[in-house]
């Protein structure tokens, strides 16, 4: 999925960038109004964020050409000003979310997967739920549930649930895994992965010091295994 | 400025004005007719002098009258000589005890005047009973040989008579009493008579023209009165029969048809003549120049008030003005503030999950960035209060009620509180029984309850102790309750606690702060449908709030 994040800030602008990269998105940047439409027709992205008060175009205006031609489009507006005649006229102009600055990093994390559900939601195939251990990965809902309990998942967190379930019991190499969840040919350094894999554990494993859902395969990167009692019931039907 | 102080200003120019014009109007016109009184007062009082100087004219004639026909002999010669040699007579009469007319005895050879005379008054004269009758009872004399003559005339059957004949009975003076007025020629001629002890009937007609210009000559003089220039240039004029002019003076011309300003009814036996005086309309009506006055007086006090109300008004506007600039100097430095503030609050967020990451956990770098973090917060709520207190004063705020779970709010605020509370040495308690959805704007809680919580950590932080209690009554209100084991709050200031600025007393007011938390919170709950209270306490302080929302049905 593309992003893209107009902000005549840089720094909030790199920093939002980062923020949602690291949920496992793709993302383009643009620094005024005028170049956020052209990169908007170039890069097509899937979900748009914008600054009200930038130069040459504002927000609003961005807002509403975006609109014309994509109806669908989920489109978040970020402002200084968050009085409620500001959001009235945002959503006036088809906005669907309303960030007012200074925002928590969570915010805009819940905010953007918010968004994301509802792209899933719109899509014409929704990705389907798959089961891993006693985990039932909900793609779509970027959640996880296991006993009746939610587990909150990123973008990226279900694209590397998803490469390693869809090759379970084989090792799966860092760069592939990189390549598939960062959308990037060039890993940085192997401590990007190997950080998210240990956060995501911190959540999806039970006893993440000894994992049973994302296995390390030393050398060479991770590896999901079936359990023999789970092996029957829904992957072959 | 807004409409109603503007229409508040125009009312209070007008209103005073119009008064004043009205009271003006009452009073001028009330001058007016005391000034057409006074006016007239003065023209009758004048007319009434006339009036005595002709009554007192006639009082003379009379006696003279009764000493002429004091005649006992009648002697046609010596009474034709009587006649023909006194001008004021224009023929006398003689009528013996029987009632026969001795002279002029139409019987024997008249002159001219004898012959007039009897020609014209030979009705009163020849009818002896109608003699008797008017001449006795219409005079009433105080003569004892006359008794058992009282019949009254009637007036009809007088007037039937040949001769036009008009008499009046009012104001009969004892001495003038044998006056008798008979018309013929030219008008009413004036007759005297009296009955001599030997019982015959002695009568004077006068001369017309003669006893006529006798009292005119007697009118005061006018014109002496008119040259002095405050006095009014008129007219007066005797008039007989309601309209025929004998005689008038003065300067002054009236256009014809003009009522006369002042007229008087002479007595008897000038009582045909009526005396009128006229003057210039606008001497009576004075009150013009009044109108005048009152106009530019008028005009006068509605510039000033004018004046005076655009003063107040531009005054009161460039203060609105000024007022506004502030209010959206203080929005436009806290919208700037925001964007430092997301940068550094949005970096320190992402350290901190790069720290979380990092193998060996540097707990010095995390308690330096815990620090950016909580005085980021701390400056956001700060600029979010200075925000909301202007929003109030432009009463722009509004309520964007949410489905929430009260209680997962306050926790989440709780949270963010945590290390400052940790670092402070606060116990926080929590006693939270509000798990229910209820329609409640999230943001708005969330700052009310910031407020309470920094409001602890600010002047009750030595109780080393908070709790926050959370309840729904009524199945729709939230009920939340911050306590302390603080100070507390001075009995007498409890109510003042909410009122901006309040920084309470000396030693709590040396504690950082707007002073503008406890408002917002009131302002906001009440925003909300609530209230904010103060609570009871052993010790400390104890804040209640209520916000009512909507239940999740």
């Amino acid at each position: 999925m593309k992003v893209l994040i107009a902000e005549d800030d840089f720094h909030t602008r790199e920093g939002l960038a980062d923020v949602i990269r690291s949920e496992g998105y793709e993302v383009v940047t643009a620094s005024c109004g005028k170049s956020a439409m052209r990169m908007f027709e170039v890069s097509r992205p899937d979900c748009v964020c914008l600054d009200i008060m930038m130069p040459e175009k504002s927000g609003y205006e961005v807002c509403r050409m975006i609109r014309q031609s994509s109806p669908n489009l989920p489109i978040l507006l970020i402002s200084a000003k968050s009085e409620e005649v500001d959001r009235l006229v945002g959503f006036e102009l088809g906005a669907d979310d309303f960030i007012s600055k200074p925002f928590s990093v969570r915010e805009v994390v819940a905010r953007i997967r918010a968004v994301t559900r509802r792209c899933f939601q719109l899509s014409v195939e929704p990705p389907a739920p798959f089961q891993m251990g006693d985990l039932e990965i909900l793609p779509a809902e970027l959640r996880a549930r296991r006993n009746g309990e939610t587990i909150e998942l990123s973008l990226r967190d279900v694209q590397i649930l998803e490469l390693l379930f869809r090759r379970q019991g084989q090792p799966v190499d860092r760069q592939t895994l990189f390549r598939h969840a960062w959308g990037e040919e060039y890993l940085p350094s192997s401590r990007t992965l190997d950080q998210h894999v240990s956060q995501l554990r911190k959540r999806i494993e039970i006893d993440p010091k000894s994992p049973e859902l994302i296995q390390t395969v030393h050398g060479v990167g991770y590896r999901y295994e079936q359990t023999d009692d789970e092996k029957q019931p829904p992957g072959r039907a | 400025m807004t409409r109603s102080p503007k229409t508040l200003l125009i009312l209070l120019v007008a209103l005073p004005l119009l008064l004043l014009g009205w009271a003006g109007l009452q009073l001028l016109s009330l001058e007016d007719r005391q000034v057409e009184e006074n006016v007239r007062g003065l023209l009758t009082d004048r007319l009434t002098e006339t009036k005595r100087v002709l009554a007192a004219e006639i009082q003379v004639k009379a006696s003279e009258m009764e000493q002429l026909t004091s005649i006992d002999s009648y002697d046609v010669d010596s009474l034709r000589a009587i006649v023909r040699d006194d001008p004021r007579l224009f023929q006398l009469f003689v009528i013996d005890p029987n009632d026969f007319i001795v002279y002029p005895d139409p019987r024997s050879q008249l002159n001219q005047t004898e012959r007039e005379f009897l020609l014209n008054a030979s009705s009163l004269i020849n009818d002896r009973l109608l003699q008797k009758s008017v001449l006795e009872t219409q005079s009433d004399p105080p003569d004892t040989t006359q008794k058992g003559k009282t019949t009254r005339l009637n007036l009809l059957s007088a007037a039937a008579s040949p001769s036009e004949i008009i008499q009046k009975s009012e104001e009969k003076q004892p001495t003038a009493g044998r006056w008798f007025v008979w018309y013929w020629g030219p008008g009413f001629h004036l007759i005297y008579w009296q009955r001599r002890p030997n019982g015959y009937l002695v009568g004077a007609a006068l001369d017309r023209s003669k006893w006529i210009s006798d009292l005119i000559a007697e009118l005061p003089d006018t014109s002496e009165a008119e040259l002095s220039p405050n006095a009014a240039p008129s007219q007066s004029q005797i008039v007989e029969s309601g309209s025929k002019v004998i005689y008038k003076w003065g300067r002054f011309r009236p256009t014809s048809g003009v009522e006369p300003s002042a007229e008087l009814q002479l007595p008897y036996p000038l009582s045909a003549w009526e005396l009128q005086t006229f003057v210039p309309t606008d001497f009576v009506t004075a009150g013009k120049n009044g109108v005048y006055v009152l106009v530019a007086g008028l005009i006068l006090s509605t510039l000033a008030l004018s004046g005076l109300a655009i003063l107040i008004d531009r005054e009161y506007g460039r203060e609105a003005r000024q007022a506004e600039q502030r209010v959206s100097f203080v929005n436009q430095v806290s919208h700037e503030l925001r964007t430092p503030l997301t940068n550094i609050r949005m970096y320190a967020e992402l350290l901190e999950r790069d720290f979380e990451n990092a193998d060996p956990p540097s707990t010095d770098s995390n308690r330096r960035l815990n620090v950016i973090l909580n005085e980021s917060h701390r400056l956001s709520r700060l600029i979010g209060n200075v925000l909301t207190f202007a929003r109030h004063d432009k009463q722009s705020l509004t309520v964007c009620p949410r489905m929430i779970v009260p209680d997962e709010t306050v926790v989440e605020v709780v949270e963010r509180f945590r290390p400052v509370l940790d670092r402070m040495g606060i116990e926080t308690v929590l006693q939270l029984d509000a798990r229910k959805t209820l329609a409640i704007d999230a943001d708005l809680l969330e700052q009310i309850l910031e407020n309470l919580i920094s409001n602890v950590e600010k002047y009750a932080c030595d109780g080393k102790w908070m709790r926050i209690e959370t309840g729904i009554l009524d199945e729709k209100v939230l009920r939340l309750v911050v306590s302390d084991r603080g100070p507390g709050l001075p009995e007498r200031e409890s109510c003042r606690v909410f009122e901006p600025f309040w920084r309470g007393t000396d030693e709590i007011s040396q504690a950082a702060g707007t002073g503008i938390g406890l408002t917002i919170v009131r302002s906001l709950a009440r925003l909300h449908g609530g209230d904010a209270k103060i609570g009871p306490a052993s010790s400390g302080a104890s804040f209640v709030v209520e916000l009512r929302g909507v239940a999740d049905a």
